[in-house]
């Protein structure tokens, strides 16, 4: 077919524009459903398929030809009003633009026509053209989430049409260039450049970045781009769970870099399937709820201090908080004291968490539980932020934050034991300088981790040398302390630098595979002096200060200024008890009725091992934690020791409640009480503890108040009181 | 591919190893490193090369050789390959020799370890023998970077004071 010069480009061309035609075919019918009847979009679809069909004839692909003729037939009928095209008939149509694509897919991959047989379409297409009957379903409509276009982001899309404009310019900014560089190398050569070197590299610089400027608009794509194939996504998965939805789009045309409108496509398409499935109810729970049957889905673009914001709205029922609280319990992500404390705010975010879902069965479209957390990890890894906002019977709204673009980043340089190392300006707050005396009294250190005490906030502080392992935990006070502080998400911590340089506009390169596992770098690249310069994460560096968080939580604040507001969100009181000789454990206050010291005497052994204190006239069945906890070898010793010594004396008991039972937990001695930040690791394993966390400075376990019971005495939580 | 071949060889501790020559793109006098804390010890650092930035493996570490003074004019051998270029650190650059593919020896049974795994076989030179080594064996085998520092366990703290 090559043998033609030229046929190449008449193919290209008739590839490209037949694409074009068919997307705009299928958003033409699009609208018609919604619009039935419009004499300008019938007549805009009707040039759109005539021309595809001149092509295809002109070209010889037969079949293709006569599936457009079978299509304007139908919409003559249309124009005449002679039928209407109802929801079957836009599917015939939507059929056909499928068949289309496909067999333009394959002229690209080989240069035939598919032998495909069209006939069913074509007969079916035949029968949505008879004016009476309406056509019957003779192929079964395309399940949704299946559609063939899908990962369409081959072809076409790897082309860019660039303006011509923007070339021209393009092209005269690189003489310009080119003669900047020559004025460079003459200067070099030269034995003084002196002043003409000045003002030939001052010269590059003015070109250098008018260059990236247009470089970067030839990059940038507008967002309609990814959009443009949400309203049949949208149409087809409606259908799919009996809902009518409406699709609305607004600032289609805000551009932003071509590599995010890419990566963008997946996430939207997500967050677009929960939308319709989980948000917007069906038209009779519509109606019952005094809404229109219709919902109401609004995707919207624009630009905002630098960011791209895109929004996702639907007008449904809305995230239920206390669902997500429940699901968050059932999953033991949360114990139930900690969910019911959890703002809604924050509770909504637990749906990005993986495995979370809260729908209860799973359709063919989601409730597996998979997708929230990718979206938010995919979006996080363009360098962009989640949020969303719901209201109950109003709708949710989910805000997506985006930078414009990612190659190019100003960025501050800063050193660490002699290397240095990009800092992205995105997450920068500000740069905090300490004197030698501010530094020892502003900083405190908490067994290794340090906080920074900066105008009534408290900031983790993560040591830059000692997270890449280079230098120790705590650097020496006695020089001062450089602090960059960076805001990761919801969260602000400081990094602990050696010195700050710089700012610099630096080209972000992806790092070698080999050390793509390594969360604190973000890419690397090569700074002006030739040398190469890693680029630090902030997003990774803020997930690993998780440890320090938690150690700052508790013993800095009662010691800071009583005006240092902080989010007293996932907070919780807890009983500081001791038991075995080193245990340290957390018990919920809330779970706590009494505190009691009861003389040893009180206690009676009952056979079985269970043991019962008189308490208020009543038998309290009691629970030796420390038995429960240190089941663990080499611990036996120390067990028998410390059971001894309570026995000689008096028992501590922390009594605490289940429904209507009361325990008697026995404890080697009640330390405090505390107020910590419910963050537990959850590494233990072990029977009677939920998680570990550190509390005021010490790692204190926090007791499963159910388990250690049920360890010991499960009876006593099935019945009541025995 | 022919059965004529030409290594390029270098030296490495004791031992001289060979490379196709098909393989290897340039030879670098040693390029300013910068290092990667956290990488696996194999990675020397990273490298600028023309705008490109490479990473540099240690292949006396790659290899598991004993650790011996390497010259602080270490040259490095610059591979190309699918995913860019890779470059590897080694003591000195030696001759471009000729190579059949009938003279490749198997390894000696008794042969263990890292280096094993690496070597596509021996050549035996009149004077020495010359290790053959596998481009795609050195830079794929090399572990992917494990994330994160552990966080600190539990057992480690201070114990209680009464």
């Amino acid at each position: 077919m090559s043998e033609t010069p030229g046929w190449d480009d008449v193919m290209r061309e008739f590839l490209l524009e037949s694409r074009e035609h068919v997307q705009s075919i299928e958003a033409t019918v699009l609208e018609l459903e919604a619009q039935p009847g419009s004499q300008p979009l019938l007549a805009q679809l009707f040039r759109g398929l005539h021309t595809v069909k001149g092509t295809c004839g002109f070209l010889g692909f037969t079949r293709l030809e006569a599936l457009m003729h079978a299509a304007e037939e139908l919409l003559g009928l249309a124009r005449d009003r002679r039928l209407v095209l109802d929801r079957e008939r836009v599917s015939t149509l939507l059929a056909l633009a499928d068949a289309a694509r496909a067999a333009l897919e394959h002229i690209e991959a080989t240069g035939l026509e598919p032998a495909v047989d069209h006939a069913a379409l074509l007969a079916r297409m035949a029968g949505a053209a008879t004016a009476n009957a309406p056509a019957e379903l003779s192929e079964p409509l395309t399940p949704p989430g299946a559609l063939p276009w899908r990962g369409a982001a081959t072809g076409v899309d790897s082309k860019l049409r660039v303006d011509v404009a923007l070339l021209d310019r393009l092209m005269n900014l690189m003489g310009e260039l080119v003669l900047a560089r020559n004025r460079i190398l003459q200067c070099a050569a030269s034995p003084t450049p002196g002043a003409d070197l000045m003002t030939a590299s001052q010269r590059l610089d003015v070109v250098t970045t008018q260059v990236q400027q247009v470089v970067m608009k030839t990059r940038l794509q507008p967002v309609g781009q990814v959009w443009n194939r949400f309203p049949r996504l949208v149409r087809e998965l409606a259908h799919g769970c009996g809902k009518q939805v409406r699709l609305q789009l607004h600032g289609a045309d805000t551009e932003l870099d071509k590599t995010l409108v890419e990566a963008l496509h997946d996430p939207l398409t997500h967050l677009l399937r929960n939308a319709v499935d989980h948000g917007v109810e069906t038209p009779e729970q519509r109606r019952e709820a005094g809404k229109p049957p219709v919902g109401c889905l609004t995707l919207s673009a624009s630009h905002e201090g630098g960011l791209v914001h895109l929004g996702m709205s639907d007008d449904g029922a809305g995230i239920d908080v206390q669902r997500v609280r429940q699901v968050a319990v059932q999953r033991g992500l949360l114990t139930a004291d900690q969910a019911a404390r959890l703002p809604d705010a924050d509770a909504l975010m637990l749906i990005f968490m993986p495995g979370f879902s809260t729908a209860e069965r799973v359709t063919s479209l989601s409730g597996r539980g998979v997708g929230m957390d990718v979206v938010r990890t995919q979006v996080e890894r363009i360098g962009g932020t989640v949020e969303v906002h719901s209201r109950p019977g109003q709708g949710t709204t989910f805000t997506l934050k985006i930078p414009l673009t990612l190659a190019i980043i100003p960025a501050l340089l800063v050193t660490c034991r002699g290397d240095r190392y990009a800092l992205p300006q995105a997450s920068l707050r500000e740069v905090v300088w300490l004197e030698p005396a501010q530094a020892r009294r502003d900083i405190s250190r908490i067994q290794g981790a340090c906080v920074l005490r900066l105008r009534g906030e408290l900031l983790p502080l993560v040591v830059l040398a000692s997270e890449l392992g280079v230098g120790p935990a705590t650097p020496e006070l006695d020089e001062g302390a450089t602090i960059v502080v960076l805001q990761a998400g919801e969260r602000a911590f400081g990094l602990w630098v050696d010195a700050i340089h710089d700012t610099e506009e630096i080209v972000v390169k992806p790092l070698w595979k080999h050390l793509k596992g390594l969360a604190c770098y973000a890419g690397a690249t090569v700074l002006g002096d030739g040398r190469v310069a890693l680029i630090l994460d902030a997003m990774g560096l803020g997930r690993r200060v998780g440890t320090v968080a938690e150690a700052q939580a508790q013993v800095v604040v009662p010691e800071a200024a009583p005006e240092a507001p902080r989010p007293e969100d996932a907070r919780e009181r807890v009983l500081l008890c001791r038991t075995g000789a080193e245990g340290r454990v957390a018990i919920p206050l809330s779970r706590v009725a009494r505190l009691e010291e009861l003389p040893a005497s009180d206690v009676e052994r009952l056979s079985g091992g269970m043991e019962m204190a008189r308490y208020h006239g009543q038998l309290l069945p009691l629970v030796r934690v420390a038995s429960v906890l240190e089941a663990r070898p080499g611990a036996t010793e120390r067990l028998t020791q410390g059971l001894q010594v309570a026995f000689g004396e008096s028992l501590s008991v922390v009594v605490a409640t289940h429904s209507d039972t009361r325990v008697g937990l026995v404890v080697d001695a009640i330390l405090d009480v505390a107020e910590v930040e419910l963050s537990l690791q959850r590494e233990t394993r072990r029977p009677g503890v939920l998680g570990s966390m550190v509390v005021q400075s010490r790692a204190t376990e926090f007791l499963d108040v159910e388990g250690t019971v049920r360890a010991v005495h499960p009876e006593l939580l099935t019945g009541g009181a025995p | 591919m022919s059965a004529f071949r030409q290594l390029c060889s270098f030296q490495v501790g004791d031992h001289l190893f060979g490379l196709d020559i098909e393989r290897v793109q340039e030879i670098l006098l040693p390029p300013p490193l910068t290092r990667v804390p956290g990488a696996p010890p194999e990675v020397a650092g990273l490298l600028n090369l023309r705008g490109q930035i490479v990473p540099a493996i240690d292949l006396r570490r790659r290899l598991d050789l004993p650790d011996g003074t390497a010259p602080t004019d270490a040259p490095h051998v610059v591979l190309r390959g699918d995913e860019g270029a890779v470059s590897l650190r080694v003591d000195a650059i030696g001759d471009i020799l000729p190579f059949e593919q009938s003279d490749l020896a198997p390894l000696p049974d008794n042969l263990r370890g890292p280096l094993r795994s690496m070597l596509l076989g021996v050549h035996a030179l009149p004077d020495r023998l010359l290790l053959v080594l596998s481009a795609d064996a050195v830079v794929h085998g090399l572990a992917p970077a494990s994330s994160a520092s552990a966080a600190p366990s539990f057992p480690l703290l201070p114990q209680e004071s009464r």
